[in-house]
């Protein structure tokens, strides 16, 4: 076993563990902690994958929404109530079961099937300047500028659109 | 490190490198922790970070996918960068409704949240 892949156990490990941590928290606080615990750990196997400028744009976008739910479930009149709203509903057992299935449905595929024999792997190292290289896709006519171009359209409507919803009357 | 493989030659793993289906079933366990939560969790917010958490996995099978068949183009991580902007507007979103039905309905316990639910005063529709 290689280091790379002795260090992707050690990551992968950290990560589903603080995601076990934060879904099993009664405590929508210490669920958020763990959530930005969870967010570090993928945004490292970001860089082991080869992508560290998308790790950076990972932090920033989910750390950024941690720190929102943070921000919002520390508000004691929504973060509680007196029934509690923390912990797990009735059918917890039945989420356990569903989510069991299918976890072990997809590691069977993955450990008792070949992968599509189309799914070649690149032998060829990743663009030396990714940003450019980037920027280039982004930015280009022929590339990906109008999903670009309509992704910033999606955001400017969903901002607008959440600051009608919550703002108070 | 220098690959042994030959470019396109068929196989899953690269010399040195992790393999790709051990990629797939970290994305793959970390969507089902995310969809645990989202089931499980009585508060709206935390349902909310449960789908933050099927989304990272999304992303990290995204990135996979273009590290491992296709890593010569940055075609890949732009099209990460599309999906991104959608969680993010997503989850603006989502926030600003939970805000407005803590406002409106007072809780955010996802049990309690149900107008839309079948009761005695109001039949289903086409029955008198």
């Amino acid at each position: 076993m290689t280091s790379q892949q002795i260090l992707f156990i050690v990551l992968g490990a950290l990560t589903l563990a603080a995601a076990l941590m934060m879904v099993t928290r009664r405590d929508v606080r210490r669920a958020a902690l763990f959530l930005m615990f969870t967010f570090f750990g993928v945004a490292s196997l970001h860089v082991l994958l080869e992508a560290p400028f998308l790790a950076a744009v990972y932090l920033f976008i989910y750390g950024g929404c941690t720190a929102t739910f943070a921000v919002i479930t520390l508000r004691r009149n929504m973060m509680d109530t007196p029934e509690g709203t923390g912990g797990h509903n009735r059918q917890w057992w039945a989420a356990a079961l569903v989510t069991a299935a299918l976890l072990s449905t997809i590691g069977g595929l993955l450990r008792w099937t070949t992968l599509h024999p189309d799914w070649v792997v690149s032998s060829t190292p990743t663009p030396e300047h990714s940003i450019s290289a980037l920027l280039a896709i982004l930015m280009n006519p022929e590339g990906l500028a109008l999903p670009f171009i309509v992704s910033s359209v999606l955001l400017l409507i969903t901002l607008v659109s959440a600051t009608t919803i919550a703002r108070t009357r | 490190m220098e690959p042994l493989l030959l470019p396109g030659e068929r196989s899953s793993t690269l010399q040195g490198m992790v393999p790709l289906e051990w990629v797939l079933l970290l994305a793959a366990a970390l969507f089902c922790i995310g969809l645990y939560g989202v089931l499980s969790r009585r508060n709206g917010i935390a349902a909310l970070m449960g789908i933050e958490l099927m989304l990272s996995a999304v992303g990290i099978n995204l990135v996979a996918f273009w590290r491992y068949l296709d890593s010569e183009t940055m075609m890949g991580q732009a099209f990460v960068l599309l999906v991104y902007a959608t969680v993010i507007a997503q989850t603006a979103l989502g926030l600003a409704l939970i805000v407005a039905v803590h406002r409106t309905r007072g809780t955010i316990v996802l049990e309690d949240l149900d107008l839309l639910k079948e009761s005695p005063r109001f039949p289903p529709y086409g029955e008198d």
